[in-house]
């Protein structure tokens, strides 16, 4: 009896303990695909929030630029207007770069 | 329920048969797992590979966006500080005919298509089945339609919803053409005073806008903000006789007032507008040529709300069109009669393709043309270029009918057809002589030819395969039925 236990009892530890070992491996694959999702989405909503401000970016810059080359607008006004855009833009890309 | 966007593929780790005659099951099962982990971890790196590639493509083209802004905006520094108020002459004429700013609307079109698919989606796609090989039978077919359309056609909701569409606004123009019809037969009895027109009125009329409001010498009373009376200006305003136009103009105000006020950008092109009104509603009551006062008046409308002010183009152009017009035209028949109060929706490029059509018309419009021709000019805003040359036809004219205006006298409302465009002429001989003999035998043959140069110009319609044009497209022509409904045009042929 002994005798037979040692070696099935030695092999059933081994397999818990493979089993263990493999089950640690699948956890670990589990957290990296979540964690690879997560990554992903949020790393999407961030370039999409920039997006959006250079979109806006651009439809001022579009806008002044049409204004400038009117040459109705003062010379002032004009000026305000550049770095008010470029001072907010430059605020926001620090944070995201 | 949702798409799954990538798989890891060895799913259950354990399963699978055990080879026969192996010694230790439990070590065999466990190498075996252990195998298919190393399966799922290439998978995992092969997607994580792939989500990263996603996200710097991206990143990737922020940055080169974010760059020609940068660009941009250090030009525009540059050129900013070159700008000196005390050098610049800003003449108060260019303040008034500068074109009104618009930002590009480009519409996102096919979005979600087959060449925007992401690379594990396309994966997946192609570990699919196939549909059967049906395309083999396309030779041998009759009437030569690809024999895999008939099993699976990614294409065949698109295509029925284009039809309908389609289908849809020409239903809708038959309508307006029945409508307008239907007013000339009620209104054409009197109408003979208000039928003269003036001729070149367009060119004055720009000449008068390129004044500013105070100094402008032929300016109505228009009680506008931006009007500063002065005690001199008023003498020679009051002095104008404006008892037919003012109720005209107060009333077309009131209702461009709605018009501008939803769409004014500055207050400049408010006062464009309101420096219109009057300018249009002067031009109705004085006598002109059916073509110019039509093209005027609807170059007048489509201008005031739509408050682009393009007016250099259009003056250019409608003076060119007046030009040929004026050659062409001959004694002209009285004009129908001006309605300036209506203003209508035109989209931006309406006024140039509107030009550009009356340039080709030939003779004196006929009814209904004038007023149909501005309505369908639908352009999506995003394809301002092609478009003018894409859209030939507006209504159809009954072109046949034009040189003799006494053949025209019988109602030509029923014979409307879509106009087409002036590379269209040889066609269109063919149907003039088409329609003369009709017109000798009958108003009911009239109208199988008018089916038939319709189906002719949908045939050679060149619609744009997008969405956006279609759609717009067709809310150009509703939105413009519901405006133009009190717009009786000059399509009366009557003498």
């Amino acid at each position: 009896m002994a005798g037979q236990e040692d070696p099935v009892q030695r092999e059933i530890h081994q397999d818990w303990a493979n089993r263990e070992y493999i089950e640690v491996i699948t956890s670990s694959i589990k957290k990296i695909a979540d964690f690879l999702n997560s990554f992903d989405m949020s790393c999407r909503s961030r370039l999409a929030t920039l997006n959006e401000k250079l979109t806006a970016l651009e439809r001022r810059i579009e806008y002044i630029e049409a204004r400038v080359s009117r040459r109705i607008t003062v010379r002032c006004i004009v000026l305000s207007d550049l770095i008010n855009f470029v001072f907010l833009s430059h605020g926001t890309f620090v944070k995201y770069i | 329920m949702p798409l799954v966007k990538r798989i890891i593929e060895p799913r259950f780790l354990s399963r699978g048969s055990l080879p026969d005659g192996v010694a230790s099951e439990l070590e065999c099962v466990t190498n075996s797992t252990l195998a298919a982990v190393i399966k799922q971890l290439g998978g995992l790196s092969r997607h994580a590979e792939d989500i990263f590639g996603e996200l710097f493509i991206e990143a990737n083209s922020f940055y080169l966006k974010m760059s020609n802004l940068q660009e941009r905006v250090d030009l525009l520094a540059v050129k900013v500080t070159q700008l000196d108020s005390n050098v610049e002459e800003v003449s108060l004429q260019d303040i008034n005919m500068r074109k009104a700013f618009r930002s590009s609307t480009i519409q996102d079109q096919q979005v979600v298509s087959r060449s925007s698919i992401l690379n594990p989606v396309l994966m997946t796609y192609q570990g699919c089945d196939k549909p059967p090989p049906l395309n083999i039978l396309t030779p041998y077919r009759d009437d030569k339609k690809d024999g895999l359309k008939f099993y699976t056609d990614p294409s065949y909701f698109f295509i029925l919803w284009k039809e309908k569409m389609l289908q849809a606004t020409e239903n809708k123009r038959k309508e307006k053409r029945r409508h307008k019809e239907q007013k000339h037969a009620e209104d054409s009895s009197g109408r003979e005073v208000k039928k003269i027109r003036k001729a070149r009125n367009r060119r004055q009329e720009w000449n008068l806008m390129a004044y500013d409001k105070e100094l402008r010498p032929d300016a109505r009373v228009t009680p506008s903000p931006y009007h500063t009376s002065d005690g001199s200006m008023s003498s020679d305003r009051s002095g104008m006789s404006d008892d037919p136009s003012s109720p005209h103009s107060t009333h077309g105000k009131d209702r461009k007032d709605n018009v501008a006020m939803e769409t004014s950008s500055s207050g400049l092109t408010q006062s464009l507008d309101r420096a219109l009104r009057p300018t249009s509603a002067s031009s109705g009551v004085t006598t002109a040529t059916t073509r110019q006062h039509s093209l005027g008046r609807n170059q007048a409308y489509t201008q005031a709300p739509s408050l682009t002010g393009s007016a250099k183009q259009n003056g250019a152009q409608s003076n060119e069109a007046k030009d040929l017009s004026n050659h062409q035209i001959p004694p002209a028949p009285p004009p129908p009669p001006l309605m300036p109060s209506t203003g209508h929706t035109a989209f931006p490029f309406s006024t140039t393709h509107n030009a550009a059509t009356s340039a080709s018309l030939h003779s004196a419009a006929a009814p209904g043309n004038q007023g149909d021709h501005a309505l369908s000019c639908s352009y999506s805003p995003s394809h301002p270029p092609p478009l003018p040359t894409t859209y030939t036809p507006s209504p159809s004219c009954p072109k046949g009918q034009a040189p003799p205006s006494t053949t025209a006298a019988p109602p030509l409302p029923p014979a409307m057809d879509n106009r087409k465009a002036s590379g269209l002429n040889v066609p269109m001989n063919e149907a003039r002589s088409d329609l003369l003999a009709a017109i000798r035998r009958g108003i009911q043959l009239r109208k199988v030819q008018e089916q038939r140069e319709q189906e002719e110009a949908k045939k050679r319609e060149p619609t744009g395969n997008d969405v956006a044009t279609i759609l717009s497209r067709r809310i150009a022509v509703e939105y413009s039925e519901s405006e133009e409904e009190s717009d009786p045009e000059d399509q009366d042929w009557s003498d």
